[in-house]
């Protein structure tokens, strides 16, 4: 993959919130900043393995963020990435051994942004909660929510990828997905609780 | 039936995330939430649940990016810098010597890779300022103007050829050495006002200064226990001018590179 000479910390951030050259934007941060966030794990008791699986939820909580208008953009991305590397994994080491909670981990600190940050991670615990209930509706219900939620793509267009007679069967069955999950979640204490803290935080 | 019911609420929750409710619809729909917390419950975890959706999708996305990424990114830096143990030491002790550096109560962020950490710390000491402590009355000394003009070199061999010599003029040769990346020789002149402070007669002259230049030039040339030490001390001294330049992090790496 080719990036095309160096993004300024607006371009970058245009072309996430435009979500139309994620990948040339994901490529661009991975080769720039790579070595400096893989640094912050190695020097911390983390290995390589560490590194490689703390930077891609680095990734993804960033492009969330920014498409979210969580990014301030006062913070230069690369303050941002260190910032959210360091919690991330400061958070990891905790939960190995067996810690405190996230969310109470940056409660006195005075950055905002390490607030944002810290506030938005509680909210993605969450999420990866949920996405590991997602996995259990099965490869169906998964292809089927991820065409409507993340391609965005029309009732017309899903049809023409999927074998489902016509628009009313495959609405139906996005909803039995959907209120699959829902139940699942419902009956989840350790989500319901973690969604609460998040809300609280002012998700 | 309930089922159909269920996802006819079910449906009209999707929509109004999306925005697609008239406002008849939406009215209705926002009152019924605020009296329903069964409905606001579901929309909530809608909410969420769209959205982990997306963050799933996302993820499967970056994991195959990074499995492309990561091999071209380790094989780039293979290719220009071969990675040795001593380099690993350098990049932890320029990432620490960053760290401290950067004044106290900014947005702090750690220049870890090579260049970053260098430019960096080449960058602090350009910008250090003499000291407003005056040696030989009101007026400025030829050191002292040699080490503002930058002539680091000159301030050297002005030093060496005087026969006597105050702490002014060891501090200020001391710090051209670290100018130079004379690391050693900074070293000795440092060692020499310590010493001098130590004695039990005299004043103290620029001994905070020298705790901090001391502890870097430490940690340029690998000393790390002699690093730590001074960083302890700084730390311990809420007083002390460079206390919040140090950081338990940098102590807790300075640790990490000790043991290795």
């Amino acid at each position: 993959m080719q990036v095309s000479g160096k993004l300024t910390n607006k371009d970058l951030i245009l072309a996430i919130k435009s979500g139309k050259n994620i990948d040339e934007a994901i490529s661009f941060i991975y080769k720039t900043y790579y070595g400096l966030l893989e640094n912050i794990v190695l020097s911390n008791h983390g290995n390589k393995a560490d590194a490689e699986d703390v930077i891609q939820e680095v990734l993804v909580v960033f492009i969330e963020m920014v498409t979210k208008d969580k990014y301030r953009a006062e913070a230069s991305i690369k303050s941002f990435l260190y910032t959210l590397t360091r919690n991330l994994w400061i958070s990891e080491i905790r939960k190995r051994s067996s810690a405190q909670k996230r969310n109470t981990t940056y409660e006195d600190s005075r950055e905002l942004i390490e607030k944002d940050i810290s506030d938005y991670l509680v909210y993605h615990e969450s999420q990866k909660l949920i996405m590991t209930l997602f996995e259990k509706l099965g490869e169906k219900c998964n292809q089927i929510l991820t065409y409507f939620y993340y391609n965005n793509y029309s009732m017309k267009e899903i049809l023409e990828k999927v074998s489902y007679g016509n628009e009313q069967v495959l609405r139906n069955k996005k909803y039995k997905c959907l209120k699959g999950l829902i139940n699942m979640v419902n009956s989840s204490p350790a989500i319901m609780e973690n969604l609460k803290t998040a809300l609280q935080n002012g998700k | 039936m309930e089922n159909e019911n269920n996802y006819k609420d079910l449906e009209l929750l999707d929509r109004y995330l999306d925005g697609e409710l008239d406002t008849a619809e939406q009215r209705d729909l926002e009152r019924r939430i605020s009296e329903d917390q069964r409905l606001k419950n579901d929309l909530e975890i809608l909410r969420i649940s769209r959205d982990a959706i997306r963050t799933k999708a996302l993820k499967e996305k970056v994991k195959k990016l990074h499995q492309t990424l990561v091999p071209e990114i380790r094989a780039d830096k293979t290719k220009v810098i071969p990675i040795s143990k001593k380099n690993k030491y350098i990049k932890l002790a320029l990432g620490v010597a960053a760290s401290i550096i950067i004044v106290a109560g900014s947005f702090i962020v750690y220049q870890y890779s090579n260049v970053s950490a260098d430019k960096l710390y080449a960058q602090q000491f350009l910008s250090y300022e003499l000291p407003v402590t005056r040696s030989n009355g009101d007026e400025m000394t030829k050191i002292d103007s040699l080490y503002l003009s930058g002539s680091y070199g000159k301030v050297i061999e002005y030093f060496n050829s005087l026969t006597q010599r105050n702490i002014r003029d060891y501090f200020l040769t001391a710090m051209s050495y670290l100018h130079i990346d004379k690391f050693k020789e900074a070293i000795d002149l440092f060692q020499h006002i310590v010493d001098k402070n130590n004695a039990p007669e005299g004043e103290k002259f620029f001994e905070q200064e020298t705790d901090f230049y001391l502890s870097l030039a430490y940690l340029k040339v690998g000393e790390f226990s002699k690093c730590k030490e001074l960083f302890v001390k700084m730390k311990a001294n809420p007083k002390h001018l460079y206390h919040k330049n140090v950081t338990r992090k940098d102590i807790w790496m300075l640790e990490i590179l000790e043991k290795e």
